[in-house]
């Protein structure tokens, strides 16, 4: 379980994360939602132990974020961070040194679903490909928690539907998902819970089905009542 | 820290090409210039000079391998490749070690080169030139009239080139501690890397000039013995300056930088 308790971090005085709190349990698919700027990537980064939150504590499974969790969560980040050297194998080598839950099948897998390359150089492929390899890479990893920060950035439909298939083919009950975007009508699909954030600060949240029914409209019409 | 290793190795390998091509290139004109020089004042100039451009090729060698290594930590702490490293389940000690193992191996091994280009060169010198063969013996009457060991003289350069390391990782953690310290509370500066340097800058001031006033234990050095004694405060100052440094990048990494 993920227990986020009165989390702030602020960069030059100004609140990326607000005082958020957030408790994720096993099993749940969890959707950060907001238009940029709104906190969703300084929250995965502090939840990945990259970033350290001003206020608050971050605890998975009891223990406070850092090193020893880093085995357990897998973050893709929105940006591409692979070396200037790298080719797919390169990556699919470096995750498999590091993190004992990778396997290199699974990612070898994923990737020819997907028509991409192992061989082609990282910095080579369009943001289309790198994307989808992202996701092969952070799904290959047997991970108890997976967080994808904007997983359907600058992809088309059809690669969408792939991204959101493969992570419905990873969930299971002994794992929980987090994910970001502003795209909300393709992850209505798979979450079961929902966080609306504003610049830093959380709107609503709940489980996806009780807002629904609350508020008598789908995720997106909230989203768009809510930022329009 | 195998694994971090390996990987300092494999992005650092373009660069550490680079310097070693440039060492093959200029040992090679050397050679060129030597084994091609008739015996004449104008080509054993052309030969000293070759030699001296491999001199001071050595000089600049050890000032890239600092700067390779300061702007390769600077990427990781700027640059979204951060990720690729500190996402890894591995402390920042293991890090900064690996990175600082690194460079310390990468110098080594280009150390041992340039010994071994030295030392080969100037053979190949006396095989072409057998006046420098004399000029050895020479000095080395001369040494023998004045009741000078050559082996003292070794060791000296040892402590001094033990000194120099020391004195050389000192300075490299303190970089590595400027470019983290200016991660932390200047992390959107438009100016971050000249500010970062300004910190270094003025970090190596202050400690060169507390280095300045540290006390020597012997006044007079004649003996071996006796220098490593001289030089054990300024070497014991270093490694504190090292430890300090490399403690507190540490610390910023663990609790104030955000990537």
């Amino acid at each position: 379980m993920l227990i986020c308790d009165n989390v702030t971090k602020r960069y030059g005085g100004k609140p990326a994360v607000n005082h958020l709190s957030l408790t994720i349990e096993p099993g749940h698919t969890v959707a950060l939602l907001g238009p940029n700027g709104s906190g969703k990537s300084t929250l995965m980064k502090m939840i990945t132990g990259l970033t350290r939150p001003d206020e608050g504590t971050i605890t998975f499974e009891g223990i406070p974020v850092g090193k020893e969790t880093k085995r357990r969560i897998a973050y893709m980040p929105t940006e591409a961070f692979f070396y200037g050297y790298m080719t797919a194998e390169d990556a699919g080598r470096y995750y498999e040194d590091f993190f004992d839950d990778f396997s290199v099948n699974a990612y070898k897998t994923m990737m020819g679903e997907m028509n991409l390359d192992m061989n082609q150089r990282l910095s080579k492929m369009s943001s289309g490909m790198v994307a989808k390899q992202k996701i092969a890479l952070t799904l290959a990893r047997d991970a108890d928690f997976v967080m994808l920060d904007e997983p359907l950035n600058g992809i088309d439909i059809i690669a969408r539907d792939q991204i959101i298939d493969h992570i419905r083919r990873h969930m299971a009950d002994t794992k929980s998902f987090l994910l970001s975007s502003h795209l909300v009508d393709e992850l209505e699909r798979v979450i079961d819970y929902a966080v609306f954030m504003k610049e830093g600060d959380v709107l609503l949240q709940g489980n996806a089905m009780q807002l629904r029914q609350e508020r008598g409209m789908n995720l997106t019409d909230m989203y768009r009542y809510i930022y329009g | 820290m195998g694994k971090l290793l390996k990987y300092e190795i494999r992005k650092n390998r373009a660069s550490a090409l680079v310097i070693l091509v440039g060492l093959a290139l200029l040992e090679v004109f050397f050679l060129v210039s030597l084994f091609t020089a008739k015996e004449s004042n104008s080509a054993i100039l052309g030969v000293f000079m070759s030699a001296l451009l491999l001199v001071f090729y050595s000089m600049v060698c050890f000032f890239m391998v600092f700067i390779l290594s300061v702007r390769n930590y600077s990427g990781e702490i700027n640059t979204k490749t951060g990720f690729m490293l500190f996402m890894t389940p591995r402390t920042p000690l293991a890090i900064i070690g690996a990175k600082l193992l690194y460079t310390l191996i990468f110098g080594g091994v280009l150390a041992l080169l340039l010994i071994g280009c030295a030392v080969g060169d100037w053979t190949a010198m006396a095989a072409k030139f057998g006046s420098i063969e004399s000029t050895l013996d020479m000095v080395k009457d001369v040494f023998e009239m004045f009741r000078i060991d050559p082996a003292r003289y070794l060791i000296q350069i040892v402590g001094y080139v033990l000194n120099f390391l020391i004195s050389f990782f000192s300075v490299v953690m303190l970089a590595y501690f400027a470019v983290t310290l200016s991660a932390t509370f200047l992390q959107s500066a438009k100016y971050r890397g000249i500010i970062s340097f300004l910190i270094f800058l003025g970090l190596l001031i202050v400690i060169r000039l507390i280095e300045g006033v540290i006390p020597g234990i012997t006044p007079r050095v004649n003996e071996v013995g006796e220098l490593l004694v001289a030089l054990l405060p300024s070497a014991a100052f270093n490694l504190a300056v090292m430890a300090a440094c490399v403690f507190g990048t540490v610390w910023l990494l663990e609790y104030k930088v955000s990537l």
